[in-house]
């Protein structure tokens, strides 16, 4: 396991856990992590569902012990009760941290004074930036265009904006069975944003390399968190789209 | 269904909810004696009739629900203002869950000293979106659109609304706009 020169802010949730997986089924591991709140935190029901489903073995672990950061004692391990990025407690870690690149997990909307720190965050936002502003966009760009893709960009003063590293395009073939009611918001989303952000690990040590893509203009509309029915009618035609004989699975394809 | 309740991530029944949330609708047409023969044309036409007479009767008010109506009798020719307005109260309500009757040209924003939530004020605004919807299958104008129904249908008495055509053709071509999804 190489231990790389980048920074992870861990928010005790799923995406956390998905960004973790990917990086060690990579081989790669931060040198500093800062983790938010109480660990481990999944709730039975989750738990449950992931079993029963075999997200694990699909996706990615749902292991919330940390035990992954522990044994490297390399690792540089910050635990902080708050899980508000802004909070003092954050800053002052960020502040003593080395690391100059910082993967956001959640947490909060970054205000100036976190921003204003000599630390690139990297988000990955789940829509194609150009046109979709919003935590739940990838339900509208499915409903829209069949179409879901994932942005990471280093995170500025406005939210979702900043420089943008890469867009990946997303595809799935899947089926969400009724009782699968933790899937999309915990799994799925999660999981395309980790697979998006794996583009990324050859650059993580230094972003400055890194090529940028040009937003020449930013015309993408806010999208408010999608009402449960147009939910419900994503995962429908989620299922409708499902080819039983071809590969299962989500992945990202070339533009 | 509460429109109260918070939109963000809810954990969903998947096998049932689209099919509750469409007999629901369905439910409340059948309380308020709507038939559910109408097509979009005819709601159209019947829209325009009831809002004709609302024009001629409040001819000489401020609100800005004559300029909205204005706009849903020439939707085939909305200009970029027109959209901005749209797209201005759509954002509004998703931020406040409010809508008021008076917009202050000089601040260019709503007065929120004016009257909250007036029921026209409501429709004109949900039924913009649906419209803008069928124009662009842009689902960003049919989710606003949904929750301003909610909240009409959850604000308002069984009672208000049996009076109230105009919500019984919006909620109608709701579920016209769900038939085609």
């Amino acid at each position: 396991m190489k231990i790389s020169n980048f920074g992870i802010i861990l928010y005790p949730s799923t995406r956390s856990l998905a960004y973790l997986h990917m990086l060690s089924t990579n081989n790669i591991l931060p040198k500093e992590a800062i983790v938010m709140g109480k660990w481990p935190f999944l709730p039975n029901d989750i738990l449950l569902e992931a079993k029963k489903y075999s997200y694990a073995e699909k996706y990615f672990s749902l292991n919330d012990n940390l035990e992954l950061l522990i044994k490297h004692k390399d690792i540089n391990l910050s635990l902080i009760d708050s899980t508000d990025i802004n909070s003092q407690e954050i800053r002052e870690a960020l502040s003593k941290a080395e690391c100059k690149n910082f993967i956001f997990t959640g947490g909060g909307i970054l205000k100036k004074e976190v921003l204003s720190l000599d630390i690139d965050f990297i988000h990955v936002h789940p829509g194609d930036i150009n046109y979709y502003r919003g935590s739940t966009c990838f339900h509208y760009s499915y409903l829209n265009k069949q179409s879901v893709s994932c942005t990471t960009f280093i995170m500025r003063k406005e939210l979702d904006r900043g420089e943008v590293l890469d867009i990946s395009h997303i595809d799935q073939n899947i089926f969400i069975e009724n009782d699968q009611s933790f899937f999309i918001d915990y799994i799925y989303d999660p999981f395309i944003r980790s697979i998006s952000l794996k583009k990324l690990f050859p650059h993580l040590e230094n972003l400055k390399k890194k090529k940028k893509i040009r937003i020449n203009e930013f015309y993408g509309n806010d999208h408010y968190v999608i009402h449960p029915v147009l939910r419900s009618l994503f995962i429908k035609k989620i299922n409708n789209s499902y080819r039983m004989n071809d590969k299962k699975g989500i992945y990202i394809i070339d533009a | 269904m509460n429109a109260k309740n918070i939109y963000s991530y809810p954990v969903l029944d998947i096998s049932t909810y689209l099919d509750e949330f469409i007999n629901q609708r369905k439910l409340f047409l059948k309380e308020t004696r709507h038939s559910i023969d109408s097509d979009i044309n005819n709601i159209k036409y019947e829209v325009n009739k009831v809002i004709d007479s609302y024009i001629s009767l409040n001819k000489s008010s401020s609100s800005i629900i004559n300029r909205l109506i204005k706009l849903i009798n020439n939707f085939e020719s909305l200009d970029e203002h027109d959209t901005k307005l749209i797209m201005y109260l759509k954002r509004y309500f998703e931020l406040h869950r409010a809508l008021y009757t008076e917009f202050d040209s000089k601040k260019k924003k709503l007065d929120a000293t004016s009257q909250k939530n007036d029921i026209n004020m409501l429709f004109t605004v949900s039924y913009l979106l649906q419209l803008m919807y069928t124009k662009t299958n842009d689902f960003n104008y049919l989710s606003t659109s949904i929750k301003i129904n909610e909240f009409i249908l959850t604000d308002f008495t069984l009672h208000e609304l049996k009076d109230y055509p105009l919500v019984k053709y919006l909620i109608n071509h709701e579920l016209l706009i769900f038939e085609k999804l």
